[in-house]
């Protein structure tokens, strides 16, 4: 009812004032609660909604600088930030799971690294021994050891025959030189009467001067001993062996 | 025995695991290697590291804030 209006004029007595008054005064006093409720109940609203953005906030600035391991409690008395806090969580759960997959691959990758650098510089005990969760890595272990097992057998194999043919050339070696030296020896031996017999064949052949049939004889027997020297010095160039190896004239 | 220095700061975990695994050749027996970083879990992966290539975890220091320095011993 207003009080500028005609009606009101014409109306216009104490008591009714009186009585409007105080339905007037009851009415803006239930207005004025009602307001305050209201009032309350959005300062309640926000406060939850600014404390729930806050945890919301540092939440996902923990995860923006590495550390997916924060949780946040879901409890809200707004279901839409308590939502919120959840999709926060489980995107943290699925941010851990990538990273720790990440650490995962990288310490793998460092592991193979190593090892293969060890192998690489002669360690042929170097093996992966570390266990891993995801079956990939656990895969290239196994993979990987048995290459380097593998790759270990064959170097040590190896070895040992490159070993066993540098003593086999040590033993032809001294074979060779026992070769030359009974050669060089049995040549001279050989030689030494042969030297004797072409000069006093020769001798002989002076003395005999003028008996044609004995000179002809004794050029055949000087000429048979050059011809076994000539032998001798073949077979003692045959003994020997080797690229450097200088054919020795014979001596006196 | 040689002390060298590897700045993984600012880098995000594991990155640092990846470049001490390139550092790693380099370094002789008994050499130290000092690396600094400030990824969250910066320490725990470098003691993984440690503990499955087995090579000594000496020390770690907070140098404030998330910076820590941690020595290895190869």
């Amino acid at each position: 009812m207003c009080l500028e209006c005609e009606p009101f004029r014409q109306n216009i007595d104490v008591e009714s004032m009186e009585e409007t008054l105080t339905v007037l005064n009851q009415q803006f006093l239930q207005f004025r609660n009602m307001v305050e409720e209201r009032d309350n109940e959005l300062e309640g609203i926000s406060m939850e909604m600014a404390l729930g953005l806050s945890e919301v906030f540092e939440a996902m600035r923990e995860i923006s600088t590495g550390d997916p391991s924060v949780r946040i409690p879901e409890t809200s008395k707004l279901e839409l930030i308590g939502k919120l806090k959840n999709i926060v969580n489980r995107t943290a759960q699925d941010i851990a799971e990538i990273v720790d997959l990440s650490h995962e691959f990288a310490i793998g990758l460092a592991e193979h690294f190593d090892v293969l650098d060890r192998v690489s510089k002669g360690d042929l005990t170097a093996r992966i021994y570390g266990s891993s969760n995801v079956e990939l890595l656990d895969l290239l272990k196994k993979v990987t050891n048995q290459m380097v097992g593998s790759v270990s057998i064959e170097i040590t194999d190896r070895k040992a025959a490159e070993e066993q043919l540098r003593h086999q050339t040590v033993e032809l070696q001294q074979s060779n030189e026992k070769l030359e030296q009974f050669a060089h020896v049995v040549s001279h031996d050989l030689q030494e009467p042969l030297r004797t017999m072409t000069s006093n064949l020769r001798m002989l052949q002076r003395i005999c001067k003028g008996d044609g049939s004995a000179d002809e004889y004794i050029t055949y027997a000087v000429d048979g001993a050059n011809r076994m020297s000539m032998l001798i010095d073949n077979l003692l160039a045959d003994a020997r062996v080797g690229p450097g190896d200088q054919h020795e004239e014979p001596g006196d | 025995m040689a002390v060298e220095i590897l700045d993984t700061l600012g880098m995000k975990c594991p990155q640092p695991v990846l470049k001490i695994a390139v550092r790693a050749p380099d370094m002789k027996p008994g050499d130290i290697l000092e690396v600094l970083g400030d990824c969250p879990t910066f320490e725990k992966d470098i003691r993984i590291w440690c503990e499955r290539l087995g090579k000594v975890f000496l020390s770690v220091k907070d140098e404030g804030g998330d910076k820590k320095a941690i020595q290895i011993q190869f």
